[in-house]
């Protein structure tokens, strides 16, 4: 028996080194860190950090909780993380982070891979992270900025990435370990969502504004939202969103509200000369038409449908044409689908991919259907 | 006189002369034994007498009383019973009054035979030269007749004391169903068993258990239901119980029980008469004890814990509800603590933002960690709970003005505690509320599971939740697995279990039972 309590007792000591490394802490022993802004000083060439934690002083009853930002310093990330602990009692806390918000002057000159490396290391960080490009000077005033639906700014701005896929379609949200998978992937450029200040009810309020494109780790530019819309036509990602056409002359007035949308890839190599197709095929309701109330009829319905799939084609050739001429850099991942279908050719075109893309063919093919129209007849 | 009856006096003269060897042999052992002298009795009145108030000695209730036949006054009969045990209406009319008015004189043939045939109007008698069957007999409420000059006694019947009507249990209340519960009278219990189940096919054997206290106890079963072996195990075990006395039947689960170092219990109790004719249905064995409105049941299966006799009494929709929500609160009440401490100090991550960040912003400058806080507030809760068990009814709003108000809201607002731990002891004290059967396992395997969350976050919880699978898998009940775990699914296994199937779809009794199939046709449903 004592043989038997003995042997047991020991196999429970295994458990001491089996947990791995990980100690009992507690709740306020935490500084819980949301948000990472990245920011430089060019001259000194020092990472510059800025954290927003959650204030658990105050009373977060009434309110919600509420905020504080934490600057550090350091010549690597890793180095301005500890860096903060000189002015703060409790360890920063990196689990529950969603964000990080990186300075477009890191992003134009500094590879993305190794700026991030620090965050995908870090066993604490989360992968699941949404990483976004500043287009203001410092991605500090991003992170300074007040929010409207909550205090915490950095849950703000997750929540405004996570609806946008349904409600405006105006950005691509790419999470950490996304991010890297791209960076990895062949034939594929990376586009995160950029954000902007601007002035609402005379306070800095942070806004999404449309995608920074990025070649080989490094950006070369925006998209404006409306031109990230039909990137996400294009790398079929939308869910939902307002798709607004002209049904006569040049102002738009009306919008559909994009039901569904399933885009299909498709390429053909002939002559040494790349071709790639684009077919659409979206359901949409007539969400608002600013011209004529009165109800319409069959054959006015089919005009408009003939009307915006021209629209949609016109909007989809002129983004790509815009990456192909302005940025050169192909993020629609038009050579990683090559890649995966057709390894051979894949092997043919990869080293002047960029002179491919440049020169591709485009062939676009929208299929939009109105479902219904509000009104009937 | 008939043919009839002469050929039953003869009969009773047989058996008299046999009585007699029996006698004789008995009483060379117990010289030998050399216990209290003769044991057997004496032709005197006096002395037989003498022998009972020698072995009665300083129990002041012992009543003697010497009454003579109007018919023969050399015929003197000598009653013996203990005060307040008998009932004095039978004493009188049945007994007195007849033997006073008996025409029987010592020369009869035999006069003890028409004495017990054509006198005493008692329905139960027996005659007996056995010193240690009339103690005894005196001794449980009989009434013992002594006649002069003759070396026999008769016991008869007159048991009349007083016990507690029959009412609802305290401790199963139903809502619907029977009402009536045990007393503590073994009769009164056995006969309320009977009267439900109307078969001979239910045997009911006596047993006596307790050195000292000689209590009667007794073994219901469905002949053919049960498992022979099953019962041949519970003999066995009941025959090796060697103690004073036995109060109440948890001494027997203890003594008996398959695992007595498990706080699960391997017998089951109820103090329902409906629950044991049930649980007889299903092949179990009742153990019933003078004494005591508990009643044992066995073999007990685990899920038994879950089980209410009420909900085979409401609807199955309703009763599969609280079923599962009996199985959920004991995992609840086990694990919530040890979880929420491994959560909280081990692995924050797992929680949303905004749950982290309350739970977070309340443990500010709480003085304890939240360990400590686990165990001290659990603790608390079990101070608590005892009191309101062991507390007279009348003080009970102390209890609750204490608990609530000073150990929940004040601490709270004092900042001693944070708000959390009162939810998650709240949680758990509630949660245990619901599954009773399980109290005592349950209290260590959630302090446990605690220790093992505040050393090794979940994984020390996942490693302490197997442990107690390991031991509950492994426990049994008189043979009978009582997880009855095979590694293998059946659904008519599993349709009493965390759902009550409707009837018609139990059709088989559990493992254990020897006729396995309940509804051979199902009835109107199939």
């Amino acid at each position: 028996m004592t043989k038997k309590i003995a042997s047991s007792l020991l196999i429970l000591l295994l458990l001491i080194p089996l947990s791995g490394c990980w100690d009992y802490r507690g709740l306020d022993e935490l500084t819980i860190v949301t948000g990472v802004a990245i920011d430089k000083k060019p001259e000194e060439d020092i990472y510059q950090l800025t954290y927003e934690i959650v204030d658990l002083i105050e009373p977060i009853k009434e309110k919600g909780p509420n905020r504080k930002l934490i600057e550090s310093e350091g010549k690597t990330i890793f180095e301005a993380v500890r860096n903060a602990k000189r002015r703060v009692s409790n360890k920063l806390y990196f689990g529950h982070s969603e964000l990080i918000i990186i300075c477009e002057e890191i992003a134009r000159n500094e590879d993305l891979n190794v700026v991030l490396d620090f965050f995908i290391r870090d066993s604490e960080c989360r992968e699941t992270i949404n990483v976004v490009v500043s287009q203001e000077k410092t991605a500090r005033d991003i992170i300074a900025s007040e929010g409207i639906g909550h205090t915490v700014i950095s849950n703000e701005i997750l929540e405004i990435l996570e609806d946008d896929k349904k409600i405006t379609s105006s950005i691509l949200s790419v999470e950490l370990y996304r991010l890297f998978n791209i960076m990895g992937a062949e034939g594929k450029e990376l586009a995160l969502p950029a954000f902007h200040i601007v002035q609402n009810d005379g306070k800095p309020t942070a806004e999404t504004n449309g995608t920074a494109v990025f070649k080989d780790n490094k950006l070369v530019g925006f998209l404006s939202p409306e031109e990230s819309k039909y990137f996400l036509f294009i790398v079929n990602e939308i869910e939902g969103g307002i798709f607004t056409v002209a049904s006569s002359g040049q102002r738009p007035d009306i919008s559909f509200e994009i039901y569904n949308n399933d885009t299909n890839l498709s390429f053909e190599y002939k002559d040494e000369k790349l071709k790639i197709k684009i077919k659409t095929t979206t359901v949409v309701f007539l969400g608002e038409f600013m011209r004529q109330f009165a109800p319409l009829d069959e054959k006015e319905l089919n005009a408009l449908e003939e009307t915006a799939e021209k629209e949609l084609e016109d909007k989809i050739r002129n983004v790509v044409k815009k990456l192909q001429t302005e940025f050169g850099s192909d993020i629609f991942g038009f050579g990683n689908m090559i890649y995966k279908k057709d390894f051979r050719l894949w092997r043919q075109l990869k080293d002047n991919w960029d002179e491919h893309f440049k020169s591709l063919d485009l062939e676009v093919e929208a299929d939009i259907r109105i479902m219904n129209t509000a009104t009937i007849k | 006189m008939s043919r009839f009856f002469k050929r039953k006096q003869d009969e009773a003269k047989e058996k008299k002369e046999a009585n007699k060897e029996n006698q004789s042999t008995a009483g060379s052992t117990q010289e030998d034994s050399g216990a209290a002298g003769n044991r057997g009795l004496f032709d005197s009145l006096d002395s037989n007498i003498e022998t009972v108030r020698s072995l009665f000695r300083d129990v002041d209730i012992l009543r003697i009383k010497y009454i003579s036949s109007e018919n023969d006054k050399t015929l003197v009969y000598g009653i013996v019973y203990l005060d307040g045990m008998v009932d004095p209406m039978i004493m009188n009319e049945s007994l007195i009054r007849a033997l006073i008015k008996s025409p029987i004189s010592l020369n009869d043939e035999d006069p003890i035979y028409t004495l017990m045939t054509q006198v005493l109007q008692i329905n139960e008698m027996k005659d007996t030269g056995d010193i240690d069957e009339i103690t005894e007999a005196i001794a449980y409420g009989d009434t013992v007749l002594f006649i002069n000059g003759i070396n026999r006694a008769v016991i008869l019947n007159t048991r009349g004391f007083q016990a507690r009507s029959i009412s609802e249990p305290e401790n199963e209340k139903n809502i619907t169903g029977p009402r009536e519960g045990f007393t503590e009278s073994l009769t009164i219990n056995l006969t309320m068993v009977r009267r439900k189940v109307l078969s001979p096919d239910l045997k009911m054997k006596t047993y006596t258990l307790g050195k000292r206290t000689k209590t009667k106890a007794c073994i219901c079963y469905m002949e053919s239901l049960i498992d022979k072996q099953i019962l041949a195990e519970l003999y066995r075990r009941l025959s090796m119980i060697d103690i004073d006395a036995v109060l109440d039947t948890n001494y027997i689960t203890e003594l008996i029980g398959d695992a007595p170092w498990s706080p699960f219990r391997a017998i089951g109790y109820t103090e329902r008469p409906d629950v044991v004719v049930g649980k007889l249905m299903e092949g179990r064995i009742a153990v019933f004890l003078d004494g005591t409105p508990e009643v044992l049941t066995l073999p007990y299966l685990f899920i038994e814990n879950f089980q209410s006799s009420e909900d085979y009494y409401l609807s199955f929709f309703y009763t599969s509800f609280s079923r599962m929500l009996r199985v959920i609160g004991f995992f609840l009440t086990v694990t919530v603590p040890g979880v929420y401490i491994a959560i909280i100090a081990y692995h924050p991550e797992m929680m949303p933002l905004q749950l982290f960040i309350s739970i977070a912003a309340e443990r500010q400058s709480v003085p304890l960690p939240a360990a400590l806080e686990a165990f001290v507030m659990v603790f608390v809760f079990d101070i608590l709970r005892e009191t309101g068990v062991r507390m007279p009814s009348n003080i009970g709003q102390t209890l609750s003005i204490v608990g609530a108000l000073v150990i929940g809201q004040a601490s709270v607002e004092a900042k001693l505690i944070a708000a959390p731990m009162i939810i998650i002891v709240g949680l758990t004290g509630i949660t245990s509320l619901l599954v009773p059967k399980l109290n005592a396992p349950v209290i260590y395997i959630r302090f446990v599971l605690l220790v093992m969350a505040t050393f090794f976050g979940f994984f020390g919880i996942i490693i302490g939740i197997s442990c107690v699978l390991i031991h509950t898998i492994n426990l049994s009940s008189f043979g009978v697995s009582q997880l009855g775990f095979s590694g293998k699914f059946k659904f008519q296994s599993a349709k009493d279990t965390v759902i009550r199937a409707p009837w018609w779809e139990m059709i088989l009794r559990p493992i254990f039972a020897k006729d396995k199939v309940r509804e051979e046709k199902g009835g109107p449903r199939k």
